[in-house]
């Protein structure tokens, strides 16, 4: 999966600002299974587990997930803020997640 | 990636494999090896400079990358090729080229030139159904009313029903969802959306029906669009630990949905 050593990256970089990173692991499977290959693959960001019976979980219909990669990022009110579909580029998300964060640094410093 | 909803989501993969339709009008044999050697050499140079910029700290040391990619020359050689194809495969291929690395260099005058040209000389080439993609997937925000304005040209030109089908419902897609659409847009949306219930309702619609489509856009017009509190949701996570997403209040959250290939 191309874009793993990039994510760990991100998660690594940001691991002392307000910034969560969280997998959406939407595929059937014995969840055993899925999280030693997860433990396996140095994966150590929270995943949540939307496993379907067949096919995708019911997350993944809730969220209207085409295929993957698929991004939403949310501010620290949960308001959706960015969507992609595809990857949009690593340096396009790093930049993303970075404005946000700024954004949130500015608000919490006027408090 | 495998079995979708949408058969056109798969299209993120599986795109660049397809083998590029051939223009019967000329032998454009020639041209096209020229072509496919060019766009080696474009993905070489690319390789290299992509690394450095990820690590790029600041904006001035992203745009200094984006300048010393060499873009001119390589763009002028794609410009000759189409020239020399004129109106044939080559052409819409090498513009499709152009407008890929004005994404990687953050052009805008590029990428709005070879959408430009795409759409006045390749509106009727299966090519468009490339453009879709890379106007739509992974696209940057400020594509948005260019990816409209795209899908509603090819829409009407375009001979290929499929590919007709495929603009309307992405089209009611993005404008139900982009927030620079606004309230008209998602006017818009649900208009088209009426279409294609009355049109497509019953038939075979991207592996559902008209009607199922037409009620996943709704929904995600609805909740789903930027703007929207994020639905929350309480699951499992890989140790067993149950949590909400709602847990996160106060704090930036990238969902990142996949899969082990």
């Amino acid at each position: 999966m191309g874009l793993l050593p990039h994510k760990k990256v991100l998660v690594e970089r940001l691991k002392d600002q307000p910034f969560t990173f969280l997998g959406m692991f939407g595929r059937e499977g014995d969840p055993k299974e899925i999280a030693a290959r997860m433990k396996k693959e140095n994966i150590n960001w929270r995943n949540a587990l939307d496993l379907g019976e067949a096919e995708d979980g019911p997350l993944w219909s809730t969220w209207a997930v085409r295929g993957f990669p698929q991004f939403y990022l949310l501010d620290e009110q949960g308001v959706i803020r960015q969507r992609w579909f595809g990857n949009p580029g690593e340096d396009v998300i790093d930049r993303a997640v970075e404005a946000l964060l700024a954004e949130l640094a500015a608000k919490s410093a006027k408090k | 990636m495998g079995h979708r909803r949408h058969p056109w989501g798969t299209l993120l993969l599986l795109l660049p494999l397809l083998p590029a339709a051939q223009s019967p009008a000329a032998d454009t044999s020639k041209l096209t090896l020229e072509l496919e050697r060019l766009e080696q050499r474009i993905a070489e140079e690319r390789k290299s400079w992509f690394e450095f910029k990820l690590q790029a700290k600041s904006e001035a040391e992203r745009a200094e990358l984006n300048a010393a990619f060499p873009r001119d020359e390589f763009v002028a050689e794609l410009i000759a090729l189409a020239r020399q194809g004129k109106a044939t495969d080559v052409a819409a291929r090498a513009w499709i080229d152009v407008l890929r690395i004005s994404g990687w260099v953050e052009d805008r005058e590029l990428h709005s030139r070879a959408v430009e040209c795409l759409l006045a000389e390749h509106v009727t080439s299966p090519h468009m159904g490339t453009l879709i993609s890379m106007l739509l997937y992974g696209a940057p925000a400020w594509a948005a009313p260019v990816a409209a304005d795209a899908l509603r040209k090819i829409m009407a030109a375009n001979s290929d029903a499929g590919m007709r089908q495929e603009c309307l419902a992405e089209l009611a897609l993005l404008l139900g969802t982009e927030a620079t659409f606004g309230e008209a847009g998602r006017t818009e949306a649900e208009a088209l959306l009426r279409r294609i219930e009355a049109e497509f309702g019953d038939t075979d619609f991207n592996a559902m029906t008209g009607r199922q489509f037409a009620a996943g856009a709704r929904n995600e017009s609805e909740h789903l669009r930027v703007g929207q509190v994020a639905p929350d949701f309480e699951v499992n996570d890989q140790d067993g630990l149950r949590f909400k997403l709602s847990d996160y209040r106060g704090r930036v959250v990238l969902l990142d949905f996949w899969g082990f290939v």
